[in-house]
């Protein structure tokens, strides 16, 4: 009898310090040790014997959930509910922290992983793991009509090319028609200004001829 | 349910700790039967095992003072002393607490009851 009972005050503590993992080392040992004082004390000064009145003992300190609630909210810390996928300490409403993440995590944490990270819940793979996760299915489904659309992108663009092809041979082929009137016009235009004219010299003997 | 539960929650919030300062203001007072007391009153019926961590607070903040001490009969009890400055904690909480107790009636309607 006294052996299952001190199994019971053992598994208790433990799955209360599993609980904890989130605090400070020192706080997580100063409620360890006073909720291992407590339960001697009552033992001892209510000559708690059988294994029932121990279990009743136990449930009057809380469960490991309430207790560690509790040790999260006055230690002024976001608890790592998640963690524990515990429905009995999300149904206590420790902090309005909780909120945000709880639509992602739960399912990425079930295993025994959690003590370990007690801090995780707000990192970054939780979070990211839904936008992620979305698409594939996504993308399954689509495979059929995504391949037509690539097909299509394929012809469009090769019809493209191709009449790009064309339209620059046209335009290659005009603005080589259109260079040459152009140029033409414009050597003559400009030269029966003289402009050109000035700087040949030659001209002005020519013109101091009549003058002669 | 989950209403009633929360607003005896949520009157226990910031009040609780200052009846703990009131248990242990003239005698020292060890962790389990601050508990044991705690449980006697059913308003405040708290898990027992969530006032550790208040006590812990209460520490922290300079409000409580603790000390380890052999038992007659059983394993070491933590003794839990007042401080200086948790004594003027509790006394600010008094005169707060009246005043806001009489708002709270007059506008509840439970001041003449």
């Amino acid at each position: 009898m006294s052996d299952k009972t001190n199994d019971a005050v053992a598994e208790y503590l433990h799955e209360l310090e599993l609980r904890l993992t989130g605090l400070p080392v020192l706080q997580r040992r100063e409620l360890l040790a006073e909720i291992a004082a407590h339960i001697s004390n009552e033992r001892v000064e209510r000559s708690v014997t059988s294994e029932g009145e121990l279990l009743e003992l136990l449930e009057r300190l809380g469960s490991p959930e309430v207790v560690a609630a509790a040790a999260y909210e006055e230690a002024g810390m976001a608890e790592p509910v998640l963690s524990y996928a515990g429905a009995t300490s999300a149904a206590r409403r420790p902090l309005p922290a909780v909120p945000p993440p709880p639509d992602s995590p739960p399912p990425a944490y079930s295993g025994p992983f959690p003590p370990s990270f007690g801090h995780r819940p707000y990192s970054g793979p939780p979070v990211a793991g839904p936008p992620l996760a979305p698409p594939p299915p996504v993308r399954e489904p689509e495979s059929n009509t995504g391949l037509r659309v690539v097909i299509g992108v394929a012809i469009a663009t090769v019809v493209v090319v191709l009449l790009g092809c064309l339209a620059g041979s046209f335009l290659i082929t005009q603005s080589s028609v259109s260079e040459a009137p152009a140029a033409t016009v414009e050597r003559a235009v400009p030269e029966p200004p003289a402009e050109p004219e000035r700087p040949v010299e030659p001209e002005r003997p020519a013109i101091v001829r009549p003058a002669d | 349910m989950a209403d009633v539960a929360q607003l005896s929650t949520s009157l226990r919030r910031g009040t609780l700790e200052f009846c703990v300062l009131a248990m242990v203001e003239h005698e020292d007072r060890y962790g389990t039967e601050i508990v044991r007391r705690f449980g006697e009153e059913r308003n405040l019926a708290a898990s027992e095992g969530t006032i550790y961590p208040l006590l812990s607070r209460l520490r922290r903040v300079g409000w409580l003072d603790s000390k380890w001490s052999e038992s007659p009969s059983g394993p070491p009890r933590r003794y839990y002393a007042l401080t200086d400055s948790g004594r003027s904690a509790l006394e600010h909480f008094r005169s707060e607490w009246v005043s806001f107790r009489q708002t709270v009636d007059r506008l509840v309607g439970t001041g003449g009851a």
